[in-house]
């Protein structure tokens, strides 16, 4: 067979194979004599072709139909094993996944789980898997003898998310109470059990939401065990969507019997919930039947049914069932009707306040007291309640009216109201005038401006506090914390410095509220980025609360993680990592503010030094902190979750990150409006993500916001500047703009480096990008230049092994490729990819990064054999990520390995790589690189051969 | 999940030419064809003769849904195609890494050898003629990836392809001969790779 494709002959060949076919042989022979007069090789070929066209097709397709019966009998599971277990036998599918039974794959201990394989499309949606992970976390700590354990959980390589449950093997309650036999009360106590274990669950705020008896398995021993605990939620946190309880009654997320009437209103999902499935779990071990018949029901009848149907009182029920033989229909009559109806009263404020609740009046029956479900009572408390609602409504709409200020002042004040009583009513004085002196104008709904408020309140303080020093101090920091939130950083410095003069002149500096008050003034300085000034602040404050305070006490702890942050920002790594490691430890397991503060900026602390899989972890658990005490609407999750996705960015996670860093944009934008700094945080890390997914214009679009955010709040000379300046330059980079941004990269390295060669982390980069504008220039002499300057400042910064340095001595190699010095780059490709592989988790992008430009220089240097590891190696890895990889990243390594194949002689095996990667190699953000491979692989790959896809 | 509103977009812009959203699709078909094959071995046993058509069909209708454009349809098809092949050798490459213990020189399909070790041999014989014909006449190399591992009818195929079903007809007519010829002269030439 030829071996290049000839396309003249080709044509040849099908030209004669046609003609031929239709005639017989005779005029076949006559026509190939002509046609192939002198080809005795062509007249060969079409011979066989002529020779092989009767064959049938089936033949030839048979390979394919035995391969797909392979696949199907080799389990066509994707997986053989998920993580250290291997899979024994299917369980069972459910909407969410597949079950299996599986055991520990290395026989430490032969114990069976179950494990919840996801299907896999949830594993493309980075969000959920964020929600997946931090969910895990909290389940995996319910540890109660009557939950089934969360042991483990993860993602498979193919990006399906799974989770690893003790495996329980029982028979559900329901089947269990039949075959027992069980008497009431054995079932009633059976009950209790189930409850306690339900309890434990809302104690660790983990509501089960789908309560059923084939989630609750009772072991040969008697013993209740509920599966599947939060996994509804864990899986779909739309789980009390009405379409789905309505649309999907195959049993994806509800059963429809057993579904709440806020669940199928779709209303928020509570503990409440619960107590109904509960109920209606109750009702129907104590009858033998379902409250309400669903089977033949259609959506809307059941939704009626839930929400308006009153069910039968059990008594009633049971009495004409003979399932239920075995029971004494009589003695539900009363209280235990009432008790199960209150569990599953429609409204959920009428039933058990909580389990506990439910499971205490369950035993005062058991024990032969009153209970608490008395007809009438809670008829009683029902009415109570509507009136409270009222009220709450009232009270919502009133505090929709209220501002910033004065919500922290209020707060403040309900704190020391008991204490202080006459400041507190100077100060509520002192607010409502604030109120009172709107004009006319905003009393006829223009929208407060708080801005305006508190600078009004900021002119009264002197005079209206004047004889109050106490009140003015406790006024001017409310002030001047309401100014940080609102992100007005030099007032809020004015006004806490005034604030913390005053208390220092009343109270001396050896005082709490002193140092308080120092703190709140150091925070406002280090806001503005003038971190070297705000230290010595932080440090003084820490030292007044460790000696009035002692260590281990929350406020010092706090103090410590906030001059941690500071030496942080300054650079000063080691000092931070110390002391952050040492609040961490004072603060032992506590869930509070300065605990997810502390861990924020340890993980920022580790991160410099490239542990991103710890600073990740950090943050996952400040940010499930945050969740727990601020809620998943305060300032503090929002940088939390900031923070987390900048940690799984430089994990080399693009897409996770971008997926969190969108939603902590959303965030900002409901909670903090369009004209807050802290925005540009979030700004300046998702349009990083879209210069690296190659979108340009959502880049452009984000960055150009942050810039012009930054320009509206700080000085140009202000820290704050660098970042929106140095962005901005990459956005002009990125459109061919070079000259333009070279000056905007030169106006953020003047600020960074007001002295010329001083080193600081900043100005690397800077120095780092402005090599690789010099590179997407074209000139090559430059670019070195410049990389080599960035690599001795990192170098002197963080040693030989930091990932920075790394990604210097790559930039450096790049540099002499570029100036044809294949030679003299291998040698910075090596120390580079040797470093990144120390400091960097296996499977992060940068280490494939630097495999290929180590494979890239190999091949240039005539060393394809030695090259063909390596990329082998990145190839791996770039087909089995730990997450979803950008597709160039995939292409490049893919591609750069048809090189290595081609000059290695194997062009069948390389032509394909390089065809399937041209998409891909087109998205590789940086230009110059771009470019190169492009170049190359236009010489390669004939233009004919196209994806059927493409056409 | 995928959701389907989400899979028809991608085909669209994949259709229209946009190859990242061909990648994108790529992998959520090839979990769900994988999926559906697992449940059929489980419903019907090891026994069943699996027929990809079935199963691209089936994938069809759980991603896109059943009324979507008749382009969108096609379409899908020429990427499940593109796809299932994929699957196919993957699952055929590790068998055969299993079976003759990594890379251990090939062996020759000689009679006697059982069906289940030539399995994996035959079908990446028939890939790489596959890959060899796509380099001499694209076309005729995706008729066959549309009939064999799509499992579209003749008619589905040339409407995918934008041709008549009579050109599709001749079009096939020689593939099945070339590759015919091709696997005789080089037997196991796939299962190096």
């Amino acid at each position: 067979m030829r071996a290049e494709p000839d396309p003249d002959r080709w044509r040849r060949l099908e030209e004669v194979f046609f003609g031929a076919l239709e005639l017989d042989p005779d005029a076949q022979a006559a026509f190939l004599d002509r046609s192939c007069g002198g080809d005795p090789e062509l007249r060969l070929e079409v011979e066989k072709l002529l020779g092989a066209s009767g064959k049938s097709l089936d033949g030839l397709r048979r390979p394919v139909e035995d391969a797909a019966r392979e696949v199907v009998r080799d389990g066509a599971a994707p997986v053989q094993r998920i993580g250290a277990y291997r899979l024994v036998r299917l369980l069972g599918e459910g909407g969410m996944g597949l079950v299996y039974l599986a055991e520990r794959a290395d026989d430490q201990y032969r114990r069976q789980v179950a494990i919840k394989l996801m299907h896999a499309g949830l594993g493309r949606n980075a969000e959920m898997l964020r929600r997946f992970r931090s969910e895990r976390q909290i389940l995996a700590n319910l540890d109660h003898p009557n939950i089934a354990r969360l042991l483990d959980g993860g993602i498979t390589p193919e990006g399906s998310p799974y989770l690893v449950m003790e495996y329980v093997n029982g028979v559900a309650i329901d089947a269990h109470c039949r075959q027992a036999q069980l008497t009431i009360d054995g079932r009633l106590r059976l009950f209790r059990a189930v409850c306690e274990a339900v309890e434990y669950a809302h104690r660790h705020l983990v509501v089960h939401r789908d309560i059923k008896p084939g989630n609750i398995l009772v072991t040969p021993e008697g013993v209740p065990k509920l599966v599947d605990f939060g996994i509804a939620k864990l899986l779909d946190p739309e789980a009390s969507d009405l379409t789905l309880v309505l649309t999907r009654t195959s049993g994806r997320l509800m059963t429809p019997e057993y579904a709440s009437p806020e669940q199928v209103r779709g209303e928020p999902v509570t503990t409440l919930t619960d107590v109904y499935a509960l109920g209606v779990l109750l009702y129907e071990l104590l009858t033998g039947q379902a409250p309400f018949r669903m089977k033949s029901a259609s959506p809307l009848e059941v939704a009626r049914l839930i929400c308006e149907q009153e069910p039968a009182r059990p008594s009633a029920a049971s009495r004409h069932n003979p399932a239920a033989a075995s029971l004494d229909a009589r003695s539900l009559r009363g209280d235990l009707d009432n008790i199960v109806l209150k569990a599953m009263s429609k409204e959920p404020a009428r039933r058990y306040a909580s389990l506990a609740q439910f499971s205490d009046d369950v035993r005062r029956y058991l024990d032969g007291y009153p209970v608490e479900a008395g007809g009438g009572a809670w008829r009683y408390r029902a009415g109570k309640f509507v009136k409270r609602h009222k009220a709450g409504v009232a009270a919502t709409a009133a505090a929709c009216v209220a501002i910033v200020g004065f919500g922290i002042a209020m707060g403040v004040l309900a704190h020391r109201a008991a204490l202080e009583r006459e400041t507190a009513e100077r100060e509520a004085q002192f607010l409502s005038s604030i109120y009172q002196a709107s004009t006319p104008a905003e009393a006829r709904g223009r929208p407060v401006n708080t801005l305006e408020l508190l600078d009004r309140g900021v002119k009264r303080i002197d005079t209206e506090l004047a004889d109050n020093p106490e009140a003015q101090a406790t006024m001017l920091d409310n002030l001047g914390e309401a100014y940080l939130n609102m992100g007005v950083y030099d007032r809020a410095e004015a006004v806490l410095r005034q604030a913390y003069d005053l208390r220092r002149r009343v109270l001396g500096d050896n005082n709490a509220d002193t140092a308080s008050a120092l703190g709140d003034l150091a925070t406002a300085i280090r806001l503005e980025a003038r971190f070297d000034q705000a230290e010595p602040l932080f440090r003084r404050a820490l030292a007044v609360r460790t000696k009035l305070l002692g260590l281990r006490n929350s406020d010092t702890t706090f103090a410590m993680a906030s001059l941690g942050e500071c030496l942080y920002l300054e650079n000063k790594y080691g000092e931070a990592e110390e002391l952050l490691r040492k609040a961490l430890e004072l603060e032992g397991g506590a869930i509070n503010v300065s605990a997810a503060t502390t861990r924020n900026y340890l993980a920022l602390t580790v991160q410099a030094r490239g542990d991103y899989e710890q600073a990740a972890q950090l943050l996952r658990e400040a940010v499930d902190i945050d969740r727990r005490t601020e809620g998943a609407d305060s300032p503090d999750f929002a940088n939390s979750l900031h923070n987390l996705a900048g940690a799984e960015l430089r994990a080399g996670d693009v897409l996770g990150a971008e997926a969190v860093e969108r939603e902590d944009l959303d965030l900002r934008r409901r909670i903090l409006g369009n004209d807050h700094p802290d925005l540009a945080y979030s700004l300046n890390n998702l349009g990083w993500i879209l210069l690296q997914t190659g979108d340009l214009a959502g880049a452009e679009s984000l960055l150009g916001e942050q810039l012009a955010l930054v320009r509206r709040h700080f000085a140009p000379n202000s820290p704050r500047m660098v970042a929106p300046l140095d962005n901005w330059a990459r956005v002009l980079q990125a459109k061919g703009d070079y000259a333009q941004a070279e000056d905007f990269y030169r106006q953020a390295l003047a600020l960074v480096q007001p002295k010329p060669a001083a080193s600081n982390w900043g100005a690397a980069q800077i120095l780092a990008n402005i090599g690789i504008l010099q590179l997407d220039r074209g000139d090559y002499a430059g670019a070195e230049r410049y990389a080599r300057q960035a690599l001795e400042m990192r170098r002197k910064l963080g040693g030989d092994e930091n990932p920075e340095v790394a990604t210097s001595l790559i930039d450096v190699g790049v540099a002499r490729v570029f100036q044809g010095d294949a030679a003299g780059a291998e040698a910075f490709m090596r120390q580079g990819l040797d470093v990144r592989r120390k400091t960097l988790q296996p499977g992060n992008p940068d280490i494939i990064d630097a495999e290929v430009r180590l494979g890239d220089v190999l091949v240039r240097e005539g060393k394809a054999s030695e090259s063909e590891a390596v990329l082998r190696q990145a190839v791996d890895q770039a087909e089995h990520p730990p997450f979803a990889l950008l597709p160039w990243q995939i292409a490049e390594a893919r591609s750069t390995l048809g090189e290595c194949l081609l000059a290695l002689g194997k062009p069948s095996e390389a032509e394909p790589l390089l065809r399937e990667s041209q998409a891909g190699v087109k998205m590789i953000p940086d230009a110059a690189l771009r470019r190169a491979a492009l170049k190359r692989m236009e010489l390669r790959v004939p233009s004919g051969t196209r994806a059927i896809a493409a056409n | 999940m995928a959701d389907s509103a989400s899979v028809t977009q991608l085909l669209r812009q994949s259709r229209g030419g946009d190859r990242a959203a061909f990648d994108e699709l790529i992998p959520i078909v090839y979990q769900q064809l994988h999926r559906l094959a697992a449940r059929v071995f489980r419903a019907e046993g090891a026994g069943h003769t699996l027929r990809t058509t079935a199963l691209v069909h089936e994938a069809y209708v759980r991603l896109v849904g059943a009324d979507v454009d008749w382009n969108d349809r096609t379409h899908f098809y020429a990427v499940a195609a593109r796809v299932m092949r994929q699957i196919l050798v993957d699952h055929a490459k590790a068998q055969n890494r299993e079976k003759r213990g990594g890379d251990a020189p090939r062996v020759s399909l000689e009679a006697g050898m059982d069906v289940a070790a030539q399995v994996p041999a035959q079908l990446l014989d028939l890939d790489q003629a596959l890959s060899k014909l796509a380099a001499h006449d694209q076309r005729k190399s995706d008729v066959i990836e549309l009939l064999f591992f799509g499992g579209l009818t003749y008619d589905e195929a040339s409407e995918a392809l934008h041709i008549s079903p009579a050109t599709l007809h001749r079009e096939l007519k020689m593939a099945k001969a070339w590759l015919y010829n091709e696997l005789a002269a080089n037997p196991g030439a796939g299962v190096q790779a």
